[in-house]
């Protein structure tokens, strides 16, 4: 550097500000074009020189196809209901970024071309596809947490959470994608896992929860990895990156009830980043993990603690499977099994202490029936716990859901948190069990916002950790 | 009769009546088929949102309670105006419709009673859809946030509604005509298709505008929000199963490899 220059300065990305009854400015970074040609060579996605155009035919594909998406659209009666259930509405109020908001502006697009909107026009809300409303569309599609609670207390079923992914591969297919979500899906196309971690990254983790379980609990696991055993288990990657208590919890139960079962390095992630983007990807990801798992001869594939992830598994992923004949479940029905055949014991005074709140994640609850096992397990872990006032079908999204969790969302995703956050507060929870990676993700980033605004310390993990804890080896 | 009366006579009870069904008849199946031939649910085997409906009569359950109790309505939070408003509104609806098909399937009691049943329980079906709908009106127009999810659609469907419920109150409260002589020979003729309408040539203007709102109303029910009464029972987040997994139990698994295998033992769809 010379001498007298200014010194470059790198500057810090400011945070946006977040406003109440406007929310537009929370744009998505998007990818970059290189990024999004890889991802299309993947799934043979054609290019075009009009993108809005693209979009409308994109869309219209998206609802003449899928009959939940053509019936959502169709049905709305703007009774409102879904406004008191949307956490993105009821923390921004903002009406486009809610479920009836967002869906009408793409009903206003169809009524523009529609004889009612060319008679009437505004009146019926009618949207001219232009270059205003085809980026009011791509900001406030990707505001939405996919999480379904809308669909869940509409009383015609309408989710919008299922017009999301629709719109946002319409938007996909014109180039327009989240870089975040555009990477991880990258990433696990290319390496099998959405942290790109390496192979030799994730034998080490696992090495190193293998020590560390011997060091804590005296005991030996020997899992195998990449090579073929009775069950493929694969549990979301953060679980090698940021959830270690997880990943031993893992470890420990499936060693405790004697299961022949490897990790695969080829895919070593539940989560599924297609779900919320588009579905050609979901297909494709899900499509690896049945390849690894035959390739594995596995009989059974058992996964671990991630909503979407399980959304994806349960619902896609499971069915394919059953066509080789392998089934898949999560390790929560291996767990609940364990607990009533007596073959494991635990000591839930272990775990004594915090005033633990369970809160279902989203996709657990509202597509994943995946509700009483884990409080079943969650009753022998811990001596008392408590639900969220919100819970089971009811219950709120972490925030981070829908693939948000990028850093230029943090203020908004802060907002979003307040409802959960607010809701243990106020039953004297200060110990928040999600079993999801999303959700451990969104709260590892907010619960130090939120703990200083509202000055409580609250903390939170998984469900498999405390039974790490508990479990008598 | 004079000539012109009987073309009019003829354009409200025959011409009308007619084109209405024809033009509700067009849009439902052109709606029916726009339902049915989309086959995908977005890249999975199911959608289904309601949690562990993994039998058919869990879903018809929570079909029935959404109808009848409209359960997942927000109650204690801060919009009951929704939930009072839609049952007073519909149960409303729904009794008074049922009156209205004693016009075609006459019950077998005697007039006098049949009279009572009619001011009775027509007149409080009628009085709870109004309130009903006053409230909801009034919670449309009143609060801001239903103000920016309303156009030009919810407001005509509440006007007719409305308009509809008026005049049928004003005819069951004050005229109480008996439509025993009138209206019903009509509308039996025209389902027989051999219209007679010489029975409608002295009812009161009040009943005349009601028919017609009300068949004008008809032509309009699948064309727009008012398709919710059947379009629901279309929906897979409410009407298709959860995906039931097999869950291997564990004494099962333990014997390496020798369990089961090839057998598609999934159940839902």
């Amino acid at each position: 550097m010379f001498r007298g220059q200014p010194r470059e300065v790198k500057t810090v990305p400011q945070e946006i500000e977040f406003k109440k009854e406007d929310t537009s400015n929370f744009e998505p970074l998007w990818a970059k074009e290189e990024l999004v040609s890889t991802l299309h060579s993947r799934v043979n996605n054609e290019k075009t020189s009009d993108p809005k155009e693209l979009f409308f035919k994109c869309m219209m594909d998206g609802v003449k196809n899928n009959r939940n998406v053509k019936l959502a659209i169709d049905l709305c009666v703007h009774c409102g209901a879904c406004l008191n259930a949307c956490p993105t509405y009821l923390s921004t109020e903002d009406i486009h970024n809610s479920p009836v908001g967002r869906a009408d502006l793409i009903r206003g697009l169809l009524k523009s071309r529609n004889l009612s909107g060319k008679l009437l026009g505004k009146a019926v809300g009618a949207i001219e596809l232009n270059d205003q409303s085809f980026r009011d569309i791509s900001t406030y599609y990707y505001q939405c947490l996919e999480c379904r609670r809308c669909g869940e207390i509409c009383p015609f079923g309408i989710d919008q959470a299922d017009v999301t992914r629709t719109i946002r591969s319409a938007l996909y297919d014109t180039g327009k994608i989240s870089r975040y979500t555009a990477i991880i899906i990258d990433n696990a196309e290319r390496t099998g896992n959405n942290m790109a971690l390496p192979p030799p990254a994730l034998r080490s983790t696992i090495e190193f929860a293998q020590d560390e379980i011997k060091e804590e609990k005296g005991v030996d696991v020997t899992p195998k990895i990449d090579e073929p055993a009775y069950a493929m288990f694969v549990p979301p990657s953060a679980d090698f990156f940021s959830n270690m208590e997880t990943l031993k919890g893992y470890m420990l139960f499936l060693h405790s009830i004697g299961l022949d079962y490897t990790f695969a390095t080829e895919h070593a992630e539940l989560a599924n980043f297609g779900l919320f983007t588009d579905e050609k990807h979901l297909r494709a990801i899900g499509n690896h993990m049945v390849e690894v798992a035959t390739k594995l001869g596995a009989k059974i594939v058992v996964v671990g603690e991630c909503g979407h992830g399980w959304r994806a598994f349960k619902n896609y992923v499971i069915p394919e499977l059953s066509k080789r004949g392998i089934t898949g479940m999560h390790v929560f029905n291996l767990v609940q099994d364990a607990i009533k055949d007596g073959k494991i014991k635990f000591e839930p005074k272990k775990n004594d202490g915090p005033s633990y709140v369970y809160q279902d994640p989203c996709n657990y609850a509202r597509g994943g029936d995946m509700i009483d096992e884990p409080r079943f397990i969650l009753s022998n872990v811990v001596s008392k716990y408590q639900d969220s006032p919100h819970s089971r079908e009811r219950t709120w999204c972490c925030g981070g859901g829908g693939g948000l969790l990028s850093d230029e969302f943090l203020p908004l995703r802060t907002e979003y948190a307040k409802l959960w956050y607010e809701d243990t507060l106020s039953i004297g929870g200060d110990y928040v069990i999600r079993p999801c990676a999303i959700c451990k993700a969104q709260l590892s980033h907010t619960l130090p916002r939120l703990n200083k605004k509202y000055d409580h310390k609250v903390s939170s993990s998984g469900l498999m950790d405390l039974v790490y804890n508990a479990i008598i080896p | 009769m004079n000539s012109l009366d009987y073309l009019l006579t003829a354009i409200l009870f025959i011409f009308i009546p007619y084109a209405a069904f024809a033009i509700f008849l067009i849009g439902a199946v052109y709606r029916l088929a726009s339902w049915i031939s989309p086959r995908g649910l977005t890249g999975l085997k199911t959608v289904a949102i309601v949690p562990n409906t993994f039998h058919i009569f869990a879903v018809l359950k929570d079909i029935f309670k959404r109808v009848f109790l409209f359960y997942t309505l927000p109650k204690m939070e801060k919009d009951r105006t929704l939930i009072i408003g839609s049952v007073l509104f519909h149960y409303g609806i729904w009794f008074s419709l049922l009156g209205h098909l004693a016009m075609i399937l006459p019950l077998p009691v005697s007039l006098q009673f049949h009279e009572m049943i009619a001011l009775y329980m027509g007149g409080t079906a009628g009085i709870s859809a109004f309130a009903g709908i006053l409230i909801l009106a009034t919670r449309r127009l009143h609060v801001k946030r239903m103000r920016r999810i309303s156009y030009f659609d919810d407001y005509f469907a509440i006007s007719m509604l409305l308009a509809l419920i008026i005049l049928g109150l004003v005819q069951t409260l004050y005229i109480k005509p008996l439509f025993m002589f009138t209206v019903s020979p009509w509308l039996v003729s025209l389902i027989e298709f051999r219209p007679e309408i010489a029975t409608m040539a002295n009812i009161s203007p009040v009943t005349a505008v009601h028919i017609t709102i009300g068949l004008i109303f008809i032509a309009y029910i699948p064309y727009g929000k008012i398709v919710h009464i059947v379009s629901y029972l279309f929906q897979p987040t409410i009407t298709k199963k959860s995906y039931k997994i097999k869950n291997v139990k564990q004494p099962e698994m333990n014997v390496s490899g020798a369990t089961e295998g090839g057998e598609n033992s999934a159940t839902g769809d």
